[in-house]
């Protein structure tokens, strides 16, 4: 599981004992699930956390929050504690106590995600069309299967997923993911840009491995034109990681080290991009001797000058960037409080 | 929350040029204060605009949190974080000490 889904799934974790803590107690698994939330605050180790979680699951196997407790027992066992075996021996008996194909999907997706690491008897496709003969699935669960399906290497049903998700990716279909809250024009619209590149890129890294370059260069250059980049402009998705791994399996040396560079150096981190521009790189200088400079060199070359703004503080005073940071080194940081 | 790991660095590393800026994303003042004092934290913080003075994600970019970009002395962003776990504060302080 890529750190990004480690953090989002921690997000709606989070979200979900937020939005569920004052609920009426209308039933034991929601008054176990009041308790819950009540305790987790409280837990320090991730011992305790796997153990609260498997605990619930335990007793209350199949509840609206089934998935999110797996992804609990996932996170805090599996990683945390480095026992993804002990997780899927939790998971494994939950998941055959479970009928409604909601919760099926949802546990059986984070069972998948230990698939690296240990036997999984599991089926991507049967898991994704338990759900799809129910209900046809939403971007973000489609989204779901073709990143465990390229995670997989499963790359006929990461095609058959990625094209889906494509198709879906309008802005009536982002707002209706997300009813209670309003978007801007221009955010909805950056939004359904980076679903759509998303997609894009993914299935094109599924088509270069099922031996179609062109529809996958065709799928690249796609995703590049719609154009959705961070701050640091590098794209918002993984597409250099793939569009310069593919570049550098078929030769195209300086177009994977442009690539994979800009993503090494901008990109999310623990991408495997900078693996693979050490290899390009190596590949054209005969050995690595020297990639240490040359990736600092990249990231002078490519590095964004920040933009100054204002902001208040908490004593009402206006600060601008400009004010603090002239002649330091910076820290920026984003955050909210939860 | 993670900023208080970043508490540390800023003591430490202060006098050498470094600085911190945090800014809260969704303008929840009053946890956002709270949060701050319980937890002792004296660098810059400062609130997100709204509408025409919104920066995070209009300037930014920025939709997923927590997130930071480490800017050098000339004001160029040479490193982007997504996500601040455990550990990631000596990954951090290592650049910090190549940018000082």
């Amino acid at each position: 599981m890529s750190r990004k889904t480690t953090i989002l799934t921690l997000i709606v974790l989070v979200g979900l004992a937020g939005g569920c803590a004052n609920q009426d107690q209308t039933s034991p698994a929601e008054e176990a699930w009041s308790e819950l939330i009540e305790a987790w605050n409280g837990l320090e180790t991730a011992e305790e956390k796997a153990t609260l979680a498997e605990d619930y699951l335990a007793e209350f196997p199949e509840t609206e929050h089934s998935g999110s407790m797996a992804g609990a027992v996932v996170y805090y066992r599996g990683h945390e504690m480095e026992d993804p075996q002990g997780a899927f021996d939790v998971l494994a008996p939950v998941l055959e106590q479970i009928e409604d194909p909601e919760q099926r999907f949802s546990v059986g997706m984070e069972i998948l995600s230990l698939a690296d690491s240990v036997d999984v008897p599991l089926n991507l496709a049967d898991v994704a069309n338990g759900l799809g003969a129910h209900r046809p699935l939403t971007y973000s669960e489609h989204e779901q299967v073709f990143v465990t399906a390229i995670d997989l290497e499963e790359w006929m049903v990461a095609d058959e997923h990625s094209l889906a998700a494509l198709e879906i990716s309008t802005p009536e279909a982002y707002q209706a993911d997300y009813p209670d809250r309003e978007f801007s024009d221009e955010d909805l619209a950056e939004r359904v840009r980076r679903r759509q590149a998303t997609a894009l890129a993914y299935d094109g890294w599924a088509n270069y491995n099922m031996g179609d370059t062109e529809l996958a260069f065709a799928r690249f250059a796609a995703a590049d034109d719609i154009g959705s980049v961070s701050y640091l402009g590098v794209p918002n998705t993984p597409l250099y990681t793939f569009w310069g791994r593919a570049a550098l399996s078929e030769g195209d040396i300086d177009s994977a080290i442009e690539m994979l560079g800009a993503e090494a150096a901008f990109g999310e981190e623990g991408s495997d991009a900078e693996i693979y521009l050490r290899e390009a790189y190596g590949t054209k200088n005969g050995d690595d001797e020297g990639f240490d400079e040359f990736m600092w060199a990249t990231r002078n070359e490519l590095a964004t000058e920040v933009d100054d703004f204002a902001l208040l503080d908490y004593e009402g005073n206006e600060i601008s960037l400009v004010d603090v940071s002239t002649g330091k080194v910076t820290l920026l940081a984003f955050w909210f409080p939860t | 929350m993670e900023l208080p790991r970043l508490q540390p660095l800023y003591e430490q590393y202060r006098e050498k040029g470094f600085e911190v800026i945090a800014i809260e994303a969704k303008r929840d003042t009053e946890r956002a204060t709270k949060f701050i004092e319980e937890n002792g934290l004296t660098y810059t913080m400062l609130e997100n605009g709204e509408e025409s003075d919104e920066i995070v994600g209009s300037i930014f970019k920025v939709r997923s949190f927590p997130s930071s970009f480490l800017i050098d002395r000339d004001g160029k962003v040479m490193y982007f974080h997504l996500g601040f776990e455990a550990g990631d504060e000596e990954h951090l302080e290592e650049q910090i000490k190549t940018l000082l």
